[in-house]
């Protein structure tokens, strides 16, 4: 089946201000996104039938929707949490987007928020960090996060070449982009000296090759294109989508140099007929700075073994061939964990409907939105459009 | 946890053989009875053939490494007196693909590729934990 996801748009998108937040807890914040994505949208509470979000880590529930819903008090016909890791608020929009188009709902809102920074306690903190290797095969060795991802960098300097510089060139490319971005966390500029030098993570990983540790949130509006025509913003029709999943332990890992980001981004491009070509921006997943290299390689945005020297180029600068991530990504806009890439989304969508400002990608209308969770483990893949690309 | 504080392994009744053979100084895995694969972590069937004939057999304990870092920022407190110490993946030479920790490996010596050779840390009566240290010239293999 290689039909497209077309008749659907997302029609309200909003962040909350993001970095350190004492005074709200993660319903509140979802609850604040929530209300500027509806009015964004020209929308209200009144019009939500459908309801997506995932777990907080630093105020978990055992049923995250329908306790937000309660929260919200409203009361939808479709009431969904999910969980896949940092692709969840990428699949949750092809899940979301099925049930409208399966008639279950209009119109869905999908809220999510957690405080990483501020919330967790000292506990929390500790078993998120430990719970990213298998409990009886990987974790008694000691592995951190960073580590993980560490060992898929060595692997990929190994393979072709890829030098030190060409990861840092990731983390200073995210943090000028940042500085274009009001509401970024991190908005100083970097060096690629000053990633060589900041403190030893995980070698080769360094402080600044590490995303930021964030409390926000983020939220979006889907309904029907045909609705959506009647509604406040330029609608962004969603293309295509795709997910690949390969393992959830990284010693399960088949290879170490590609991901399962090429079966995701495969299905997206089929489905939606669009090349990567003609992607004009990406939002691509950035929590350590050598996922950008491997998915710029596994969705085809440049040649396979090559993405080091791209990145060193300036491919992905505003104005490079292959803009990503505008707002300054997982590295220096903010990273509250599972809602992470909900701050792509909502950047792709100001990118298609030309309210970026600053940091606009002139003339986009084809936008790609990868986000992927464990360890290059499980893949989501958007492509969005506007009404001038259908 | 282990009396230094170590996250032990949580294991189950699928892998007490496993850990039976560590406690005896024996890297043990599956080997498919039906078409020969080799596996680990155990299951219940083979992931080639999804046959269910299978049979533990020691490893020659040696194999290369696929990749490493050495992590200067420690998973929890246990671990803050080894830094940086090395967490690799190495490829056996059955085949499976192993997390492990390198001992009695400088910083320089440690490349991908290198071979290694399994060795065992008790971390209490009943886990040994398999880690590998480089081989010694006798054993290489090529
Ligand atoms: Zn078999």
């Amino acid at each position: 089946m290689t039909k497209g996801l077309g008749g659907i748009a997302i029609v309200g998108a909003a962040d909350t201000a993001v970095g350190k937040i004492t005074d709200l807890d993660c319903q509140a914040l979802c609850a604040i996104a929530a209300e500027r994505a509806l009015a964004d949208a020209g929308l209200t509470f009144a019009d939500v039938d459908g309801l997506v979000t995932c777990n907080a880590m630093s105020q978990p529930f055992l049923y995250p929707a329908e306790a937000l819903a309660e929260y919200l008090q409203i009361f939808p016909s479709y009431c969904v949490g999910l969980g896949a890791g940092g692709a969840a608020a990428v699949s949750v929009i092809q899940h979301a987007a099925l049930a409208i188009e399966a008639g279950l709902c209009e119109t869905v809102l999908i809220t999510m928020a957690d405080r990483l920074r501020s919330g967790l306690t000292r506990e929390q903190a500790r078993q998120m960090q430990s719970a990213a290797g298998h409990p009886e095969f990987e974790t008694p060795y000691g592995p951190t996060a960073p580590a993980l991802y560490a060992l898929l960098a060595r692997a990929h300097m190994h393979a072709y070449g890829t030098s030190r510089e060409a990861l840092a060139a990731v983390a200073v490319t995210m943090r000028e982009h940042a500085g274009l971005h009001p509401g970024a966390q991190k908005r100083d500029p970097i060096s690629i000296d000053d990633v060589l030098s900041s403190r030893p993570v995980a070698t080769p990983l360094n402080v600044l090759d590490c995303s930021l540790v964030s409390d926000g949130g983020a939220a979006i509006v889907l309904t029907s294109a045909q609705r959506a025509r009647h509604l406040r913003q330029k609608p962004v029709l969603l293309l295509g989508s795709g997910e690949g999943h390969s393992h959830e332990h990284l010693s399960a890992a088949h290879d170490l140099t590609r991901s399962a980001a090429v079966e995701s981004g495969r299905q997206a491009y089929a489905r939606s007929g669009i090349a990567p070509k003609d992607i004009d921006v990406a939002g691509l997943y950035d929590c350590f700075t050598p996922v950008v290299l491997f998915l710029l390689e596994d969705l085809g945005l440049c040649p396979r073994g090559e993405s080091g020297a791209f990145v060193l180029e300036g491919g992905i600068r505003l104005g490079g061939a292959m803009p990503v991530n505008p707002h300054g990504g997982l590295l220096s806009h903010c990273h509250p964990g599972n809602p992470g890439s909900m701050f792509h989304v909502t950047e792709m969508v100001t990118q298609l409907r030309g309210q970026a400002g600053e940091r606009q990608v002139p003339n986009a209308e084809v936008a790609l939105v990868h986000a992927q969770g464990g360890t290059l483990s499980s893949h989501s893949t958007l492509i969005l459009g506007t009404e001038a690309t259908r | 946890m282990s009396t230094h504080g170590h996250i032990l392994p949580r294991t189950t009744p699928l892998t007490e053989a496993y850990w039976d053979g560590c406690r005896r100084g024996e890297l043990r895995l599956q080997h498919c009875l039906d078409c020969g694969h080799v596996q680990l972590p155990p299951r219940s069937h083979c992931t080639r053939c999804r046959g269910s004939r299978l049979e533990w057999r020691a490893s020659a304990g040696r194999g290369r490494v696929a990749s490493f870092t050495w992590i200067h920022i420690p998973l929890t407190e246990a671990w803050a007196s080894e830094v940086p110490y090395a967490v690799a993946l190495v490829r056996l030479d059955e085949g499976p693909l192993m997390m492990t920790n390198l001992h009695d490996c400088s910083e320089s010596q440690l490349t991908v590729g290198l071979e290694v050779t399994v060795t065992f840390e008790a971390r209490d009566e009943t886990i040994h934990l398999p880690q590998f240290r480089p081989a010694r010239e006798e054993e290489v293999t090529s």
